[in-house]
C-alpha cells in the first residue's frame, strides 16, 4: 500500500500551466520523501494540492489511502502540514496553541494538555510553552509550528521548506527533531537545501517544470548518475601517462589538467580502475595522489534538472 | 463541536487583546458624546466667535428626547466607521498572517471559522451597545430635568440593534473578500456610504433594517410603528451575508 499516490495532477492558471501531468507513488516503507525542485517547479502547488488546500484542473492524489479531492474532510483529520513561515497565533501560548489546535482534533482537554507537554518537550520548546508565542525565535516558531502539525496524530506530515532562513544551530535542532519523527509518521518535506535531503530523506523526488524528473533513492540517483571522477598525481613521467591515457587503450575518458593533477572521468570506472592499476604497476609509477569522487547531490540535481 | 472550540478562541482573543474592554468603553464614549453635546449645544452655539456682534439666537432648550436621537446620530456615523475599524480585519487579518490556512487545513468547517467570527462580533456589539445605552440613559437623567423613562428608552434602542448587526455582518463579509484589512475596510466604508444614499429611497427605508433609525425614535417615545418587515430583512441579510461569507472563504481557501 501507498502513503501517498498522486496520478496525473495538472494545474492550469490562465497564462501556465503550475503542473503538467505529475505521477509518483511514496511506497509505505518510505518515512521520509524530499521534494526537491528549483523555485516555480511546482512544488508548492504539489503540496497544496496534497493537503486539500488547492483543487487541481485534472489528476487524483491519495493520501494515507484517503482520496484528497473525495473525501477533504477526512484528509485534515489524518495529516499535518508546517508551512515555510508557520502562521501562528501570537497572542497565545505555545501551550495554548496547541491545545487549540487538539480542540480542533475533538481531543479532550485532559488529552490536549498531555498530548501539547509531550510535543512541547519532543521540539524542545518545554520550558517556553508558558510564554507568548509572539516572543517567541524564529527557530522556536518554526518548532511550535512542527508539534501543532503533529498534534492530531497525523499518518502524514508535510514540511515546506522546513529549515529555510534558519541560523546553523536550529537548522540543525530542526533536522534532528525530522530524523525523531520520521520514527512515527511519515515525513513529506520540499527544500531547496540539497544537504538536509541527502542527510534525511530515504525517497528524492525531482521536479522540474511542473513534471517529475526523477523518483528515487539517493542510493540509486547516485548511481543512475553517476559518473566518478579520479584525481591522479604522480611523481613523475606524467606526460608519459598523459599521452597513454589518451591513446585509448583505456577505453573512453575525459582528462583535465589541474596543475600537477588529472582528473579523469572513464565511461566505465570500474573496468578503468582496473586497467589503470595494472598500467601503473608494469611502468613502476609511484603514486602522489589517487582519489575517487562521487557526484554529490547538488551536481545530480543540477544534472537532472538540466537535462530537462 | 468545533463552533465552540472556534467561539471559546474569539472569545480568548478578545480578552486578549483588550477589545472586550475597550469595544465597550468606546461604545459608551460614542453614545455620551450624543448626550453631552446636546446639553452643551446651546452654549456652543452662544460662545462661537464667528457671529455677528448683536446676533441673538432664539433655541429651544434641549430635552432627554434629543438626547436620545443624537445618540441615534452618533451611532450612524461614528458607530458605523468604529465597527469598521473594529472588525474590518476579522478575516482579512487572518489570511494576510496566514492563520486562516493553519486553522483551516485541520479538521474545521468554513461554517465553524465564518460562524465564529460572527457570532462573536454580534455579541460584543449586543453587549457594548446595551452597555452604552444603559450608561447614556443614566446620564440622560442626570443632564435633563425632563428625562426619559428606561422601558421605552431599551426598546427603542433594541430596535435600532439589527441595524448595527447587520452591517457587522456587512464587514466579515468585505473582510472575507480580501487579504488587506485597508482594503476590507474601504470596502466597508463604500457599503456604508451606498447604504445611506439607497437608504433616501422610502421603500427602502421603510422595508429594510436601514431606516431603522427612525423606528428606534418613534419606540422611545411611546409609539409603535410596524417593523416587522425591516427586522425580517434583518435576519435575512444576516443570514446571507454569513452564507456568502462562507462562500467566499470555501472558494479562496480551496
Amino acid at each position: 500500500m501507498a502513503t501517498i499516490r498522486v496520478e496525473h495532477l495538472v494545474k492550469s492558471y490562465p497564462n501556465h500551466n503550475a503542473l503538467q501531468g505529475v505521477s509518483f507513488t511514496v511506497p509505505e516503507h518510505v518515512r521520509c520523501v524530499g521534494f526537491l525542485g528549483p523555485n516555480g517547479s511546482g512544488k508548492t502547488t504539489s503540496i497544496n494540492i496534497m493537503t486539500g488546500l488547492l483543487k487541481p484542473t485534472s489528476g487524483t492524489v491519495e493520501v494515507a489511502g484517503i482520496n484528497v479531492l473525495q473525501d477533504p474532510d477526512r484528509l485534515r483529520e489524518s495529516i499535518g502540514y508546517v508551512e515555510q513561515h508557520p502562521a501562528l497565533i501570537h497572542w497565545m501560548t505555545g501551550m495554548e496553541f496547541l491545545v487549540f489546535v487538539g480542540r480542533l482534533f475533538k481531543l479532550s482537554k485532559a488529552e490536549c494538555k498531555a498530548r501539547a507537554l509531550d510535543l512541547l518537550a519532543k521540539v524542545g520548546l518545554a520550558d517556553a510553552g508558558n510564554r507568548r508565542v509572539g516572543g517567541y525565535s524564529g527557530g522556536m516558531k518554526k518548532r511550535l509550528g512542527i508539534a501543532q502539525a503533529l498534534m492530531g496524530n497525523p499518518k502524514v506530515v508535510f514540511l515546506d521548506e522546513p529549515v529555510a532562513e534558519m541560523d546553523p544551530i536550529g537548522r540543525v535542532e530542526v533536522l534532528q527533531l525530522i530524523e525523531e519523527l520520521k520514527k512515527d509518521v511519515t515525513i513529506f518535506m520540499s527544500t531547496h537545501i540539497l544537504e538536509d535531503i541527502e542527510r534525511t530523506a530515504d525517497q528524492i523526488i525531482i521536479l522540474n517544470k511542473g513534471q517529475v524528473q526523477s523518483i528515487s533513492t539517493l542510493g540509486e540517483l547516485k548511481q543512475k548518475y553517476q559518473t566518478s571522477h579520479l584525481l591522479l598525481e604522480v611523481v613523475s613521467k606524467q606526460d608519459r601517462l598523459l599521452y597513454d591515457l589518451r591513446s585509448g587503450v583505456f577505453g573512453p575518458l575525459v582528462i583535465e589538467e589541474q596543475g600537477e593533477r588529472l582528473l579523469i572521468a572513464p565511461q566505465d570506472p570500474e573496468r578503468f580502475a582496473h586497467l589503470l592499476q595494472v598500467y601503473l604497476q608494469n611502468n613502476q609509477y609511484l603514486l602522489k595522489h589517487y582519489e575517487w569522487t562521487v557526484p554529490s547531490l547538488e551536481e545530480i540535481f543540477m544534472k537532472v534538472v538540466s537535462a530537462s | 463541536m468545533n463552533l465552540m472550540v472556534m467561539l471559546n478562541k474569539e472569545w480568548m482573543e478578545m480578552v486578549r487583546t483588550y477589545r472586550l474592554f475597550l469595544v465597550p468603553l468606546l461604545f459608551i464614549l460614542i453614545a455620551l458624546a450624543g448626550v453631552i453635546m446636546t446639553k452643551m449645544l446651546p452654549e456652543l452655539i452662544a460662545s462661537s466667535t464667528d457671529l455677528p456682534e448683536g446676533t441673538v439666537i432664539q433655541m429651544a432648550e434641549p430635552k432627554a428626547m434629543d438626547a436620545a436621537a443624537a445618540i441615534t446620530g452618533q451611532y450612524e456615523q461614528m458607530g458605523m466607521l468604529a465597527l469598521i475599524l473594529l472588525f474590518m480585519g476579522t478575516i482579512a487579518g487572518e489570511r494576510a498572517s496566514g492563520v486562516i490556512t493553519t486553522i483551516l487545513i485541520k479538521p474545521v468547517s468554513k461554517w465553524s471559522y465564518v460562524g465564529s467570527k460572527v457570532l462573536m462580533a454580534m455579541l460584543l456589539i449586543t453587549v457594548s451597545y446595551l452597555l452604552s445605552i444603559t450608561v447614556s440613559w443614566y446620564y440622560i437623567n442626570q443632564m435633563f430635568n425632563d428625562g426619559i423613562a428606561f422601558q421605552p428608552f431599551l426598546t427603542g434602542s433594541l430596535v435600532y440593534l439589527p441595524k448595527l448587526l447587520v452591517f457587522a455582518a456587512i464587514i466579515v463579509f468585505c473582510s472575507s473578500l480580501t487579504k488587506s484589512m485597508l482594503v476590507a475596510g474601504g470596502i466597508s466604508f463604500a457599503a456604508m456610504i451606498g447604504l445611506v444614499a439607497v437608504n433616501a429611497v422610502p421603500w427602502v427605508e421603510e422595508h429594510l433594517p436601514f431606516g431603522l433609525g427612525k423606528s428606534a425614535l418613534a419606540y422611545m417615545q411611546e409609539q409603535s410603528p410596524d417593523i416587522g418587515q425591516p427586522m425580517l430583512w434583518a435576519a435575512l441579510l444576516i443570514i446571507a451575508l454569513y452564507l456568502g461569507s462562507c462562500a467566499v472563504v470555501s472558494h479562496r481557501e480551496s
